[in-house]
């Protein structure tokens, strides 16, 4: 039997990071970490009927700042799109979120490239009561609906990411230059910051992508290292005896080291995806990037300059200005289409 | 458009004319799309705006033994026949593949029904139309026919697509097709968007001449 090809990891990460604004992203409600349960609601962040969503302009502040400092384009225009399902932490039926249109593209921070940043809402906070405290064998579950609707990032790198200590590395420096930016308390004990990773392996050398699977529950570095480093395991073995990976989401125990399917391809959600009709396209105002610019400027120098050295290429410092410029208020689309009776002012220009 | 709605028209035009407006015939070529797309976009969004409704945070709950189970029973209690038509028609449209087919084009449509408004009131103040196709028909009499009842929507739906304020008034009274008492015709004024006191100044004055007197007509009595 010929012998089997050496396999390398293939890693990218998904990031959520909270942000800290005075209240939630699409409401007035305020904003308190270990408050109370269901203290901080009203009609819109519960899901009542006839409540409508109005964007929370800090939160659209923080996003840009981030996406420059990461070297992001911003997009002068970008829409909100409904991502939906049905789950108890989803008052609405759908998650407020981004899609093909988000907020900030491309960048990059250390050797890893930045896919997108957007923007979106968080979920309700479920507390499974039972002794694992998860959702299997569990006799009940509780809501806690404070965290629903809290501003949050997602942001998506490229598979740049060769190994799990890399992982782990890197997440520390993104942690320490978003919090050097002000916008965030980034603690992952607390859910101010979660991270999931794509894994995927391919022959030393190959260019093409591997079957990637998703890891969920990493809530530590430690337990990321960990997570993804086991993942890797498994896939490993499963090519080495002739099989094929699945395309997959997994949950990672720590206390055990075992990773178990959360759900296969085939029961993959369609979120059926349209663009939220309630929401004008965010069009930040230029007093808003100016603002996320100057914050982005004044911010102390971000670790950066502490990224594991690479031979392919020197560490990139934040360069918090748009790689695009902006553009010109002429060529911004007005809603409505209507020339006539438009007020001199829109309020997205 | 029936006779009937045709004569009050007729009628409803030529006051107008004696009011001193100045009439013209317009073209909005893309309105006749106006319900397809409307009939894929309105139940496309009301499949996720009743999502909400799902026995969690409040209203009916039926109690179940598991959380897909409570989903599905609350929903098939709480919800009738035509809101549930709509959702799966909306869930449908925008499902994975189908929705450049139908959501997505319905928009595309949709932007030209807007432009359509857009270039009409370039050239005028108001638009006059009728607010349906047909007289008023007696209640139930289409409700085995969910297409019958859409198509009366045919006057109203690309307006609401396009985002332009309108009004429907009482026009007067006329005989439906096959006989039978006569019933209201309403007549629609529609004005650019953001035009609401100009569009509302011209539907009072219009109503005030028109002089319809909603009490002798419920009475059974001649119209204005």
């Amino acid at each position: 039997m010929p012998e089997s090809p050496d396999y390398e990891p293939v890693i990218g990460l998904e990031i959520h990071i909270q942000l800290q604004t005075e209240t939630k992203m699409f409401c007035g409600c305020k904003l308190e970490f270990g408050a109370e349960p269901n203290t901080h609601t009203c009609p819109v962040c519960l899901g009542h009927p006839g409540a409508l969503p109005m964007t929370n302009e800090q939160a659209v502040e923080y996003a840009i700042r981030v996406g420059l400092a990461l070297g992001c384009e911003i997009a002068p225009r970008s829409i909100f799109h409904r991502k939906n399902y049905f789950y108890p932490d989803n008052p609405k039926g759908y998650q407020i979120s981004q899609y093909d249109e988000p907020l900030c593209s491309g960048g990059r921070l250390g050797d890893v490239r930045i896919h997108r940043v957007h923007l979106e809402e968080d979920a309700a906070k479920l507390t499974h009561v039972g002794e694992s405290g998860r959702i299997h064998g569990s006799d009940a579950s509780l809501v806690d609906f404070n965290r629903g609707g809290t501003p949050l990032i997602e942001i998506v790198t490229e598979p740049d990411i060769h190994d799990p200590a890399e992982a782990r590395e890197w997440l520390t420096l993104l942690r320490e230059t978003i919090r050097q930016l002000g916008v965030s308390d980034v603690n992952m004990e607390e859910g101010s910051l979660r991270a999931d990773g794509n894994v995927s392996i391919r022959p030393v050398g190959s260019k093409e992508l591997g079957v990637k699977t998703e890891l969920k529950n990493m809530n530590s570095f430690r337990f990321l290292e960990r997570g993804i480093a086991a993942e890797i395991e498994r896939q490993k073995a499963i090519v080495a005896s002739g099989g094929r990976v699945e395309q997959e989401t997994l949950h990672f125990d720590p206390a055990s080291g075992s990773l178990t399917s959360l759900r296969s391809k085939e029961e993959a959600h369609d979120y059926r995806y349209f663009p939220e009709p309630d929401l004008l396209p965010l069009a930040p105002r230029p007093s808003t990037s100016r603002r996320s610019a100057r914050a982005c400027r004044s911010s102390p120098p971000s670790a950066a300059s502490a990224t594991r050295a690479s031979s392919a290429s020197a560490p990139t410092p934040p360069s918090c200005s748009p790689t695009t410029p902006r553009s010109p208020p002429s060529t911004r689309r007005r809603w409505p289409p209507s020339r006539t009776s438009i007020p001199s002012s829109s309020p997205t220009g | 458009m029936e006779d009937g709605v045709r004569e009050v028209m007729e009628r409803t035009i030529a006051l107008c004319e004696s009011l001193g407006a100045t009439v013209a015939e317009t073209s909005l070529p893309n309105a006749r799309y106006g319900i397809s797309a409307y009939y894929v976009i309105a139940p496309a969004e009301g499949s996720a705006n009743l999502a909400r409704y799902d026995g969690v945070r409040f209203g009916e709950r039926v109690a179940a033994e598991g959380l897909d189970d409570m989903y599905e029973l609350t929903r098939a209690a709480g919800f009738g026949p035509e809101v549930k038509r709509r959702i799966m028609l909306g869930t449908y449209a925008l499902s994975s593949g189908y929705y450049d087919a139908y959501y997505g084009r319905a928009q595309r449509v949709r932007t030209l029904i807007a432009r359509d408004f857009e270039n009409a009131f370039a050239d005028h103040d108001v638009l006059i139309t009728p607010t349906s196709p047909s007289v008023a028909f007696e209640l139930g009499s289409r409700a085995a026919d969910p297409l019958a009842m859409y198509m009366s929507d045919y006057c109203t739906v690309p307006m609401s697509l396009a985002g332009v304020p309108a009004i429907s008034i009482p026009g007067g009274l006329a005989a439906a097709p096959d006989g039978g008492p006569e019933l209201p015709v309403g007549v629609q004024l529609v004005g650019p968007a953001f035009g609401e006191t100009a569009l509302l100044d011209a539907a009072h004055a219009l109503e005030s001449a028109i002089g319809f007197d909603t009490n002798a007509a419920w009475r059974g009595g001649a119209d204005a």
